[in-house]
């Protein structure tokens, strides 16, 4: 081989390194990314500084956040069946009323001191979120959609004698589906926020934004009065005492004055006289537990964005173009930046602006999140539109925890019959630049 | 003689691109709107002293057309729904064909279009 032909084909070999750096350079400068959990104060956990009386701020702290904390044991009713013993074990990030953690995940953490001799599921992972399991169907194909809860009391030293159920198989993971915890911070207001409030927001339509993308909806309601729900990731709970009332049994097994019965009715392990926890008529007349954390979360004030409030900094160019951005793709649609409160007697809540970004309604998400379970008028592939107050310290995303990653979650909006789909190609369509202003904007919630 | 029937013939080959489809009057046009519903838009064109003008009634009120421009079949113009900073302006490209006219929508600055088919409906 000549000098000249050698020297030709190591120029053209340094040519093309040269391009391949510039190309992943530029590709490492213009790609947008997930800026990651927002640092400094959690803004989330208070309660609201002003607008309580001072029966309802103490009632914030005792018993709300005392019991809210408190971790159970079988005595206090823990089990037979639960996923985690106290409230604020898995409503802990950024502060106690939030969702998972994104590292030390507590199901893992805890397992040996609360649930000892039960097996970690597969799902469950050190470094992925808080979950608990919903099985698709029964063993015989019928529809289920039940919480099968994660852990049992069986190998605990205070465990009724003779009490040795079992964990439920967890190996058929496609029969499953997952919910990670609701962040609970505003939740009160979202309590207070009228139906015809929800209702007048879906329908309204002033930029004509919802009808260029084909976004519907439809609020859940109830069937006992037909208002309308809100709570939950399908919106199947009309109220926080219902959403209380709910976790703590389903969650934690504790039986109480909304739910009295226990889901695990073994005979040897379901021992305590029900309900487990209630008002303490002969005992002051103390509130049930279920009043104590619907009291807790009714007063917790709303996130605080990074910028853009009353005495906080400014937010940046590219952030307030974000924002823009957020609203002319489509997001916003659904994502509903604001909605207001009715008349409360809590003047916290009493006529307030929540910065929630949902419109609290139920939308087709399609086939790429479909959970195929039903709650309430929620179909398999109806989810509540999730509020992104506080998304900024959120470390996962989605019904299911499956990402961490902000912008694989906008992705996996689109799919086969999603109402989303048009805004995510139209988000799609933007350049790096304003995807990532975007991005910037929801982690500055 | 002849040379004023050619003017004529010119003048009136050069204008016809401009006047070949007649826009002015009501359109209507279905698009699905908010809540699963179908909604109409309804578009009004008519000539005034400053030249073509026309509006856009739909689920979000009525807003006047900016920048019109028709041109052969093709128009097009702006609309801005919502006011100050939630405002939203949409560009419109239609190509008038009878009694149809065919529609692209898009938001302005941006590139996802929808299409929308509007027919006369006086």
């Amino acid at each position: 081989m000549s000098h000249q032909h050698r020297f030709g084909i190591r120029k053209r070999s340094n040519c093309l390194k040269v391009t391949f750096t510039l190309l992943l350079v530029c590709v490492t400068v213009f790609a947008q990314s997930d800026p990651g959990i927002r640092g400094g104060p959690a803004g989330a956990g208070a309660p609201f500084q002003t607008g309580l009386s001072g029966g309802q701020a103490a009632f914030f702290n005792n018993p709300g956040a005392t019991t809210f904390t408190e971790v159970e044991v079988v005595s206090d009713g823990l089990g037979p069946r639960f996923n985690l013993n106290s409230c604020s074990g898995c409503h802990i990030h950024p502060s106690v009323g939030g969702s998972s953690p994104p590292t030390n995940n507590p199901e893992v953490e805890q397992a040996a001191t609360m649930a000892p001799g039960n097996t970690i599921p597969s799902f469950i992972t050190s470094s992925g979120p808080i979950r608990e399991a919903r099985f698709i169907n029964k063993p015989d194909g019928t529809p289920d959609g039940g919480v099968h809860a994660l852990f049992t009391i069986s190998g605990r030293s205070d465990k009724p004698s003779g009490c040795s159920i079992l964990q439920p198989d967890f190996s058929n993971t496609s029969n499953m589906i997952f919910r990670i915890p609701t962040p609970l911070f505003g939740d009160g207001l979202i309590e207070a926020i009228s139906d015809t409030a929800i209702t007048s927001s879906l329908a309204a339509d002033p930029t004509e934004v919802k009808s260029f993308y084909g976004i519907g909806g439809r609020v859940n309601t109830s069937g006992n009065d037909g208002t309308v729900t809100r709570f939950g990731w399908k919106a199947q709970n009309k109220s926080l005492l219902v959403f209380a009332e709910e976790a703590y049994n389903v969650e934690m097994g504790v039986t109480n004055e909304g739910f009295p019965t226990e889901r695990e009715e073994d005979p040897n392990c379901a021992t305590n006289h029900l309900p487990e926890s209630a008002t303490g008529f002969d005992s002051g007349n103390t509130p049930a537990d279920i009043v104590a954390f619907m009291g807790f979360m009714r007063f917790l004030d709303q996130p605080t964005p990074s910028c853009g409030t009353s005495g906080g900094p400014a937010c940046s160019t590219d952030i307030n173009n974000g924002k823009a951005l957020f609203n002319l793709t489509g997001c916003a649609t659904c994502h509903t930046a604001s909605l207001t409160t009715g008349i409360s007697n809590v003047v916290a809540l009493n006529h307030v602006q929540a910065n929630l970004y949902s419109d609290l309604a139920l939308h087709h998400m399609g086939q790429g999140l479909t959970d195929g379970i039903t709650q309430g008028g929620a179909g398999p592939d109806e989810f509540r539109t999730a509020p992104l107050w506080g998304v900024g310290q959120r470390a996962f995303f989605l019904h299911d925890g499956r990402t961490n990653d902000l912008l694989q979650a906008i992705q996996a909006h689109s799919s086969t019959n999603s109402e989303a789909d048009n805004v995510i190609t139209q988000f799609n369509s933007l350049t790096a630049t304003k995807q990532q202003q975007i991005l910037d904007f929801l982690r500055s919630l | 003689m002849r040379r004023s029937t050619f003017s004529i013939l010119f003048f009136l080959l050069s204008v016809l691109p401009l006047s070949a489809a007649d826009i002015t009057g009501a359109w209507i046009a279905q698009v699905a709107g908010a809540g699963g519903k179908t909604s109409n838009v309804a578009f009004q064109f008519q000539y005034s002293s400053r030249g073509l003008i026309g509006s856009v009634t739909g689920p979000g009120g009525t807003g006047s057309m900016s920048n019109i421009r028709f041109n052969g079949d093709t128009v097009t113009f702006s609309v801005t729904r919502g006011a100050g900073a939630e405002s939203v302006t949409y560009d419109y490209v239609g190509t008038v064909s009878g009694s149809q006219i065919d529609f692209k929508v898009t938001i302005q600055g941006l590139n996802l279009s929808r299409q929308l088919t509007a027919t006369r409906s006086n």
